[in-house]
């Protein structure tokens, strides 16, 4: 499988993203409306992303694989500095390789060293979004439990299973 | 929610009395110490015991007053406050408590929270991550809105 690396993104960055941003599928249980045009995701790399504390583009390399993102991975600060919260977005065509769950790994891995007073990272993940769940799970977060109605999400109020990842628990292999 | 009040009944204790919620007003200032200021309030609490009735004016002007739903528990027959819960509105109300604040747990749970889990290390108290047990109580379940509604905005009634 190609190596899964995580860079800061740049503007340039920005016809990789559409790649994914631009994907309904992928836009489904994310926060975000597709995309469609350059220039809004311009302004939410330039707005967003790069002044955001933690924000990564997950690039693939070697085997076949350009080194461009494929995807983004972000720990964003909550109103506790103890606590904050995992978002990550993959494109399609690399689903179902253990792509996602490797850039996870690799983000517990180090999150924790880089930002003060981190705890605890936490995953909200749809009831509805197995393959999502699988992705937490893998990478080591613990289940915690269903928080009913606790996300309203594109017009319903969504249930959604909140994972954890604390300092001191293992990494996985 | 968190209810912290130095004068809770015991589980032995007689009937209740009659508990009313009215809304704050700064003259509340010195009834408000009366629990702002016990240690063993303040124990599960982010801030500190208050020690001047100047700090808990200065909370009701800053942040009772200007908030959206935030009530005085008084006592039917007595001259003043109690305690204050307080919420916002939507369709979920959760609260958190410590792990070890088992008094309020109950309190939820009486009130017909549904215990949802325990969030290691959820949230920092006093400079330290607390593991928080998470309750919930959704209203109108078995309704799906058919109007836009705007974006959700979830009200956590924290321990503040």
């Amino acid at each position: 499988m190609a190596e899964v690396t995580l860079r800061r993104f740049e503007l340039s960055d920005v016809d990789a993203m559409m790649a994914w941003a631009s994907d309904p599928q992928v836009a489904a249980f994310c926060r975000w409306d597709p995309y469609e045009s350059t220039e809004p995701l311009l302004a939410f790399i330039r707005d967003a992303v790069l002044p955001h504390p933690w924000f990564r583009a997950i690039c693939l390399a070697g085997d076949g694989e350009d080194g461009r993102p494929v995807g983004a991975i972000s720990v964003t600060p909550t109103g506790d500095p103890c606590r904050a919260e995992l978002g990550y977005v993959l494109a399609r065509a690399h689903w179902g390789k253990g792509v996602a769950t490797d850039a996870v790994k690799r983000t517990v891995a180090t999150v924790f060293g880089e930002v003060q007073g981190l705890e605890r990272v936490e995953a909200l993940v749809d009831v509805d979004n197995p393959a999502s769940q699988r992705v937490a799970e893998k990478a080591g977060f613990r289940r915690e439990g269903v928080l009913r109605r606790h996300y309203w999400h594109k017009g319903r109020a969504r249930d959604m299973v909140m994972y954890s990842f604390i300092s001191s628990d293992p990494l996985p292999e | 929610m968190a209810l912290q009040s130095r004068g809770a009944p015991s589980a032995a204790a007689a009937e209740p009395d009659e508990v009313t919620l009215r809304e704050f007003t700064a003259s509340d200032a010195e009834a408000f110490m009366s629990w702002a200021s016990d240690p063993r309030v303040a124990r599960f609490q982010r801030r500190d015991a208050f020690t001047h009735v100047d700090q808990a004016r200065r909370y009701i002007t800053d942040h009772v007053l200007p908030h959206p739903w935030y009530r005085a528990i008084c006592l039917v027959g007595s001259d003043g406050v109690v305690g204050r819960p307080w919420v916002g509105p939507r369709r979920r109300l959760e609260a958190v408590a410590d792990v070890e604040n088992p008094a309020s747990q109950r309190v939820l749970e009486k009130a017909g929270f549904v215990r949802d889990s325990v969030l290691r290390k959820y949230i920092m108290l006093k400079g330290r991550p607390r593991d928080m047990v998470m309750f919930s109580i959704v209203v109108h379940t078995d309704r799906r809105r058919q109007q836009n509604e705007p974006r959700g905005v979830r009200r956590q009634a924290l321990i503040y």
